[in-house]
């Protein structure tokens, strides 16, 4: 069996000031629950993958493990780390991801002391006239 | 098998290491010529000192051009970062030094061979051939030689070790002057003995002497690469002094300010006034530039084997005059080395202020006063360095005539003969180190090639009729001799205000 | 099983001036560890100390289990400060001989560095640019099979697409083979996400020994924390 080329991530600017394997993790879960990453697609090697980044390879070990351990990647020895075969999880982490937007949303309506559709329509209002209405343009 | 792989795979490195980097021909022919010369200057001098026949010429040669050996065979390349790149290298390090040993040794030997070539071809075209007692003599010299030759690549080897290791340095600089001290005693041997084939037991214990304590030194490089003490030299503030930029430049900041307001006086630009400026500026920048160079040629005295130099020529002249059997022969030797030695001194004294305005490059462009007030100073500063050295040969022939009797009569007249050497060898090399200066700041053109040339040819002579010269002026009359420092002095002085002049404006705008 | 470097109270004098001062640390096999601090700290005697081209006056130093000499310079590949190539061989002659000087060298590898290097194979190493040489002095350490790399200030003078890309075959190289990885440098900035763990070094002692991670659990990057450590 031949292997397509590995899939080649962006060159993501990753932010020194929180741990880099939990946002190479949290990258390409959101790659695989938007559905950019079709199940089974190959994922470039812990070698690849870091040298592109300019992480460690312990780094990239470690996001790919989390990842595993969700069970969004699969790793077969002496292939390589795949996107998992199982549509049905990447749709649980698509679900997911827009459940903690949504909580975090919330949370600020709460903070602002607004109902989530009253921060939703003026958040749609602003985006419309936000050259007019200076003061509305802060989120 | 692999281990031998890789032997040799070293033993490549540093033959081409040793081999070193020539991009034409004559760059590499020019060590050897160089060489040459030398070697038939020293070996005229020591022939003519000891007043020997010129039948034994051959052989102090061969001598001279063995002992050249030392500056041009293994320590031809030799820096610390050379040490470094051999130091990272997997191997034993006693492979590593025994490694170096064994190149300097095929190269020593191959100039060796060189030298008894061209003593050949010498013998030659004199038309003397070789009986069979001469080449005797021959092969006996040519083995102590050899043997001596494994003592000199030990040295190399451990040399460049032990001079960056801070605890053994001294030994570096004691071993270089007790080496060059043998094979000038052997030479004096040959010269003095002629071929004797009978009586060349004590150079080989000599030879060998000097192998064993080779080795020895050799022992203890092993001992430093291993413990590493070697690489923290650089760790150190080496108490090498080198002139800050910096420092300089504040130190010029008063000057400036001084030729700022002495210009200020001149507004209108006539050539009188210009020149008055210009002179302001140059009298300004002069002594600064000395005081600012005087540290430095003083205080590395230690470090560059100048000491060695210093040792061995006391020793060397010392001997030469305890044994000569004409005394007033010998002073008038000691009167041309005194003068030859401060002109070759001088020259490479010059040579080192080019080095340091190359180094400082753009912050001595940057120096706001003539520069070439500053190339002069840096000149007489650095032309320090000569007095020592002349000094310790004065001294040492002075105390090896105390020995003679028949040198004691005539007494305070050689010492005033030696001192006005002196004086015109001072004089001379200190105009000379103006003059290097000059030609080595203004760069490579054909002009340098020919003024080594002549720097070489007036070495040779002052070496040659040095004390000739020294006994016309002192039988000249007095009004002729001053007319004639008045005429030396102004066209001395003109001639190097010109070069000086040439060499900074090449510097700055090259 | 044996750490690749373990330093124990390593202390070293320099003419009589304490250089370290009682390090202690430990470096485990496949870790890429940044060794950081001022210049003048004690990083570049403390590589040479592991490199075993200089003893400590007092402590213990392993690599891999043993006594640092030229033993453990088979495995060890160590990149000076400054380059110390060989000035009079251009830089394929010198190619030729490191292939046959290192018992350990990987003609692979080799080509495969100078290639993207894009090193000038018939220049004169004397006339090399600083970042030229030590992209040189780069494919001569990593060239090499030896599981442990000690860079010492490989970025320095080197520009930011030059320094990415040394960056990139630092981790590539290294990566594969799990080799142990110590880089010494003050620049910490651009290069902090190379490093799994950080030493920081000043006046001859270990500051703090931490993981980078750990610090960046703290919401604070290694650049932070450097200034933090040295801002005092």
């Amino acid at each position: 069996m031949t292997l397509d080329p590995p899939w080649q991530p962006p060159p993501w600017e990753l932010d020194p000031s929180q741990p880099l394997y939990a946002q190479i993790a949290h990258r390409i879960r959101v790659e695989i629950a938007a559905l950019r990453l079709g199940r089974g697609t190959r994922l470039p090697s812990v070698r690849d993958l870091a040298a592109r980044l300019r992480v460690t390879p312990n780094t990239v070990m470690r996001a790919y493990a989390e990842l595993e351990q969700d069970g969004l990647l699969e790793t077969f020895r002496g292939q390589g780390t795949f996107v998992a075969r199982d549509e049905r999880l990447a749709h649980r982490a698509r679900k997911r991801i827009a459940t903690q937007a949504l909580e975090h949303v919330r949370r600020v309506a709460a903070d602002l002391g607004m109902e989530l559709e009253e921060l939703l329509r003026l958040g749609a209002d602003s985006e419309g006239g936000a050259e007019e209405d200076v003061c509305g343009g802060g989120m | 098998m692999t281990r031998w792989s890789h032997l040799a795979a070293l033993f490549r490195f540093e033959w081409s290491r040793a081999r070193g980097k020539y991009d034409t021909i004559q760059a590499r022919w020019s060590a050897p010529l160089v060489a040459a010369a030398f070697a038939v200057v020293l070996a005229a001098v020591l022939t003519r000192l000891e007043s020997l026949p010129w039948s034994r010429f051959p052989f102090v040669m061969l001598c001279a051009w063995f002992l050249m050996s030392y500056v041009t065979v293994p320590r031809a390349v030799v820096s610390r970062d050379d040490l470094y790149l051999f130091a990272l290298l997997p191997y034993r390090r006693r492979d590593l030094i025994f490694t170096r040993m064994v190149v300097s040794y095929l190269r020593v030997l191959g100039w060796l061979a060189l030298g008894a070539l061209l003593v050949l071809l010498e013998l030659a075209v004199i038309g003397r051939g070789l009986n069979p007692a001469t080449l005797h003599t021959w092969l006996a010299m040519f083995a102590v030689l050899a043997i001596a030759a494994v003592g000199l690549a030990a040295e190399a080897a451990a040399l460049v070790v032990l001079r960056n290791t801070p605890g053994y340095r001294w030994i570096s600089n004691g071993w270089g002057t007790m080496s060059t001290v043998l094979i000038l005693l052997v030479g004096d041997d040959v010269a003095a003995r002629g071929p004797l084939p009978t009586q060349h037991s004590v150079w080989f214990a000599l030879a060998c002497i000097y192998v064993i304590l080779s080795l020895a030194c050799e022992g203890l490089a092993i001992r430093a690469l291993t413990r590493g003490t070697w690489a923290f030299g650089e760790d150190v503030p080496a108490p090498r002094q080198s002139v800050r930029p910096v420092a300089l430049g504040s130190r010029f900041a008063g000057a400036r300010e001084q030729a700022v307001q002495a210009g200020r006086k001149v507004d209108h630009p006539g050539l009188l006034e210009a020149y008055q400026a210009a002179r302001q500026a140059f009298r300004l920048a002069f002594p600064h530039a000395m005081l600012s160079f005087h540290p430095r040629t003083t205080n590395r005295a230690p470090q560059r084997g100048i000491l060695t130099a210093w040792l061995a020529t006391g020793i060397a002249v010392a001997v030469y005059g305890w044994k000569t059997s004409n005394p007033h022969a010998f002073v008038r030797g000691v009167e041309a080395g005194l003068m030859g030695g401060a002109w070759l001194w001088s020259f490479a004294s010059g040579a080192v202020v080019a080095g340091l305005v190359g180094d400082m490059g753009d912050w001595f462009r940057m120096l706001p006063v003539r520069k070439d007030g500053v190339i002069a100073g840096f000149g007489l500063a650095e032309a320090v360095t000569m007095l020592p050295w002349l000094g310790v040969g004065a001294l040492a022939s002075a105390v090896a005539l105390l020995h003679h009797e028949a040198a004691q009569a005539a007494c305070t007249e050689d010492a005033l003969s030696v001192l006005l050497a002196l004086v015109m060898g001072v004089a001379a090399g200190a105009w000379n180190t103006m003059m290097s200066a000059a030609l080595f700041t203004a760069g490579r053109s054909v002009g340098t090639g020919w003024a080594l040339f002549a720097e070489l040819a007036v070495a040779v002579a002052a070496f040659a009729e040095g004390g000739r010269l020294v006994d016309a002026v002192e039988g000249a009359p007095w009004p002729l001799v001053a007319a004639g420092a008045m005429i030396f002095l102004a066209a001395g002085t003109m001639l190097l205000a010109w070069r000086l002049r040439v060499a900074a404006r090449q510097f700055i705008s090259p | 099983m044996f750490a690749a470097v373990e330093c124990d109270d390593v202390c070293m004098t320099a003419g009589g001036r304490p250089i370290l001062r009682g390090v202690t640390f430990r470096v485990e096999k496949g870790e890429m560890v940044g060794v950081l601090g001022p210049n003048g700290a004690g990083k570049t005697t403390l590589f040479r100390a592991i490199a075993g081209i200089g003893l400590p006056d007092r402590g213990r130093i392993r690599v891999f289990g043993e006594s640092p000499s030229w033993r453990t310079l088979v495995h060890t590949a160590l990149m000076p400060e400054r380059g110390h190539l060989p000035k009079w061989l251009t830089a394929a002659d010198w190619l030729t001989h490191a292939r046959r000087l290192y018992p350990d060298w990987d003609e692979r590898a080799e080509k495969r560095l100078a290639d993207e290097f894009e090193i000038r194979l018939d220049g004169w190493i004397s006339k090399l640019s600083r970042g030229e040489a030590v992209r040189l002095a780069l494919v001569t350490c990593l060239a090499r099979r030896a599981p442990l790399v000690l860079l010492d200030e490989p970025f320095t003078g080197i520009d930011l697409v030059s320094r990415e890309a040394i960056a990139s075959a630092i981790v590539r190289e290294c990566s594969g083979a799990g080799r142990t990885v110590l880089v010494a440098t003050h620049d910490v900035r651009e290069f902090e996400s190379l490093f799994d763990r950080v030493l920081f070094i000043g006046q001859g002692r270990l500051v703090a020994d931490e993981s980078a991670d750990s610090i960046r659990a703290r919401g604070q990057s290694v650049a932070a924390r450097y200034r933090e450590v040295f801002a005092k």
